[in-house]
């Protein structure tokens, strides 16, 4: 009853305007519209699960430790899998692990590597892990713009993708989903666990049996689109300018994903491996059975975030990475 | 450029508008004129330039043969009308051919005399079978004393205006200029501004967000699935049913709108061709201005029926023939267009015996019909059609896992698989498809709510809200399926 009588009282009793009314108001509404979700996202007041992320790894830069030398770059498949503080120790070196989620592409290490140079002077190494089939996404516009270096790099990496930057940053800075995330029911306060140095896991695992295989309906294919070709490319370019040691490896996977579609993985590392000139790219794929896996196929469960970090750098220590006395 | 762009509803429309109506107001008209047909090959140059000289090129031929014919007509003298306008089709067709065509003739000679010539791999500019049929219209038109352009800005304008040029409507020369001529299209006119702020709104919001929804629902079981169940081919071509006219009928509500906002009235290209009763019915409601060109420039000369009961009916499956390979290269067209072809010869047989059929049932069987022979029309290649066919109406049907003890499985009376329908089928795709079936049966098209338009606060918000959900979805890759065609 309630709706219909704020039915009648919006609707029914309001007058007819004018014309040059209507098209002014239309205007001017659409335009407000866009305005409050370019305040909202320039002054980031944006509480989605990937901001609080983001804006916690972003928190790194600002408490900046000056002797950082190490950082890990990626997606969640790096955040679950590296334990920073272990890595510390075992190497002596000092790093921090900077993972996003897969959300945010590969494309935004750029952006990451960038902050990454300019906030911590010693660096030193590089270390990117991402998921195997992040390979195949589309380049992720949100991501890249939420990580944004600076706006130069709008027009210096217009080349990555097939649409022009500039008018997609306009898309993304004026989006009225905004609104939508600022007020809607999906707010998160904090989904960061301390403890893990990322986002907090889900209850449900394959680890505990309450996640399984089949309840995956589709994983992406594994694919090497042409635009993470030159992502990595400009990664490259990066390390090399700034005489950065880089690394790639490949996130860890559920073992029978791999099983299952073992041919396809090769042949995409295999595919990587081509692009190869300045980054060390390290080809193994790090598989682990259903016990030691976590909420998703590529998140180790945090009982073993230790265990899966020393198989890391074992594996770096053989590519090269060198740990300080 | 994409309409439903931001560069095209936040740059380039205010731009073109404000300075148009500027030029106009300052009596500037052929500035003005000039303008228009800047913004307008700017606006088609967005996608690539290269095509630039291509369209200009055809526009100066067209005006040329025009000039030519419309002269004859009052000198009476110099070569026959007859003999100039036949070059201009043929040369326009063969512009279409080429670039259209070309490779699916090299293909089918290679199958055909085993031969192994290469495909040229030719990318179809856009809206070319506009923008030719358009203009074979006017030469057809010019040739028949029914109109006559001496001016290249004016011609150009007419064939070039933006809002038209890359899925039409497709146009008359006589419907479109006299607007231009006109003095009140030269002034600012709130009364079109909003009624075209409304088709617009509507428009958008019928391609960005219902087209686009449906559209991953039909790629998804035409191009990703092996093997479909009863109930996923039948949301997979129902998808593909709604999304076509969505997003078609979504392009042609803002082609409207944003020509309305200059003045300039554009034909209806839909009429709820959903609701049609028969399939004569539906190609009165479905992309009409296509139905009148070829109902007037190849119906009609081919002797209409004025020939006989047979020629009638060879007559109409020609059109439908040469309406289906209109829309692309590929045999699926042909067999599209073939099936619709059989139809209208079946109608019009049955229409012959002064048979009738209940309403409802003649809904049915048309919908159905349409809906079947979209499948023909989206595969890409013969055994796709079949696959989604098939499983339309020999597929498995999915039974929940809770009915799976039932004495009746048990004795694989019924073709069942058991599952979970929740994860099977998204539950949104069904709603999707019975709320369409809901508006576009029971509702008033977006041509008749703009006709009967006010300025109320409630459209006011509506139309906001419209808007700005539509601009929440915006992206970039999303094209108008019709700029395939």
């Amino acid at each position: 009853m309630l709706i219909v009588n704020f039915y009648i009282l919006i609707f029914d009793n309001m007058k007819k305007i004018n014309n040059k009314q209507f098209s002014i108001f239309t205007i001017f509404g659409v335009f407000a519209i866009l305005a409050v979700a370019a305040i909202i996202n320039t002054f980031d007041f944006s509480t989605q699960k990937n901001d609080v992320l983001r804006k916690y790894q972003f928190s790194k830069f600002v408490i900046n430790k000056k002797e950082i030398d190490t950082v890990f770059i990626g997606d969640s498949s790096c955040g679950n899998a590296i334990n920073a503080n272990l890595f510390d120790d075992k190497t002596g070196l000092n790093s921090y692990n900077l993972a996003l989620t897969g959300s945010f592409g590969i494309e935004s290490d750029i952006n990451m590597l960038k902050h990454s140079i300019k906030h911590f002077p010693k660096l030193q190494n590089v270390i990117f892990i991402h998921t195997l089939n992040i390979w195949g996404r589309d380049f992720s516009y949100t991501g890249f713009f939420d990580t944004l270096y600076g706006f130069s790099d709008l027009v210096y990496y217009n080349h990555l993708t097939d649409n022009n930057l500039v008018p997609e940053y306009l898309v993304y800075k004026t989006n009225p989903k905004e609104i939508a995330w600022l007020f809607g029911k999906n707010k998160i306060k904090n989904s960061i666990d301390i403890n893990l140095d990322y986002n907090g896991q889900k209850t449900k695992k394959f680890s505990n049996g309450l996640i399984t295989l089949s309840s995956i309906e589709n994983y992406d294919e594994f694919n090497l689109a042409n635009h993470k070709k030159l992502v990595y490319n400009e990664l490259e370019k990066i390390c090399k300018q700034n005489n950065l040691q880089c690394f790639y490896a490949n996130g860890p996977i559920l073992e029978n994903i791999y099983t299952a579609e073992n041919a396809k993985i090769d042949n995409l590392i295999k595919k990587i491996n081509l692009l190869n000139k300045n980054i060390i790219f390290i080809p193994k794929v790090f598989i682990y059975p259903a016990k030691m896996i976590g909420d998703s196929e590529d998140h180790i469960d945090p009982n073993f975030k230790d265990k899966v970090t020393l198989d890391y750098i074992d594996i770096l220590e053989k590519y090269g990475l060198k740990g300080k006395e | 450029m994409l309409f439903n762009s931001y560069i095209f509803i936040f740059v380039f429309l205010p731009v073109t508008f404000f300075i148009y109506f500027w030029l106009n107001n300052k009596r500037l008209t052929y500035a003005s004129k000039a303008w228009m047909v800047f913004a307008s090959l700017f606006f088609y140059s967005w996608w690539n330039i290269i095509y630039l000289p291509l369209i200009l090129g055809s526009i100066l031929f067209n005006f040329t043969i025009g000039t030519i014919i419309s002269r004859n007509n009052k000198q009476q003298k110099g070569i026959s009308n007859k003999s100039v306008l036949i070059f201009g089709i043929s040369t326009n067709l063969f512009l279409l051919g080429y670039f259209k065509y070309m490779d699916f003739f090299i293909a089918n000679v290679n199958v055909a005399l085993g031969a192994h010539w290469n495909l040229m791999h030719i990318v179809l500019p856009l809206g070319i079978s506009f923008f030719t049929f358009t203009q074979i219209a006017y030469l057809v038109d010019a040739y028949r004393g029914e109109v006559k352009e001496m001016d290249y800005l004016n011609y150009t304008l007419f064939v070039t205006f933006f809002p038209h040029l890359l899925a039409g409507p497709i146009l008359h020369h006589k419907e479109m200029m006299p607007q231009f001529d006109s003095i009140k299209s030269k002034i600012i006119n709130y009364r079109n501004i909003s009624a075209g702020l409304f088709l617009f709104s509507i428009g958008l919001f019928k391609k960005v967000i219902i087209a686009d929804t449906f559209a991953k629902w039909a790629n998804s079981g035409f191009d990703n699935s092996s093997m479909l169940s009863f109930f996923e081919a039948w949301a997979t071509s129902l998808s593909y049913t709604f999304q076509l006219y969505f997003d078609f009928s979504g392009y042609t509500d803002m082609a409207l709108g944003v020509a309305l906002l200059f003045n300039i009235k554009l034909p209806i290209n839909f009429n709820s061709p959903y609701k049609a009763l028969n399939i004569q019915d539906f190609w009165r409601r479905w992309h009409i201005t296509l139905s009148r060109f070829l109902r007037d420039y190849v119906y009609i000369p081919l002797g209409g029926n004025r020939n006989g009961e047979f020629r009638t009916y060879a007559n109409l499956f020609t059109v439908f023939l040469i309406g289906g390979l209109w829309h692309g290269a590929s045999w699926m067209f042909v067999a599209w267009g073939a099936l619709h072809g059989i139809a209208i010869v079946i109608h019009r047989a049955w229409q012959q015996m002064g048979l009738t059929m209940n309403k409802v049932l003649a809904w049915f069987i048309t919908f159905n019909f349409i809906n079947i022979t979209w499948v023909f029309f989206r595969a890409n290649e013969w055994g796709d059609a079949v696959k989604i066919i098939k499983s339309m109406f020999f597929g498995s049907i999915l039974i929940d896992n809770k009915f799976s003890t039932l004495w009746i499985f048990h004795q694989n009376m019924i073709n069942v698989e058991f599952g979970s329908l929740v994860a099977k089928i998204r539950t949104e795709t069904f709603l999707l498809i019975a709320a369409s079936f809901f508006f576009l049966l029971m509702f008033k098209n977006s041509n008749e709510l703009a006709d009967t338009f006010r300025p109320y606060y409630k459209n006011l918000i509506f139309i906001i809200l419209l808007i700005a959900f539509s601009v929440a979805e915006l992206n970039a890759y999303s094209k108008f399926l019709y700029f395939n065609f």
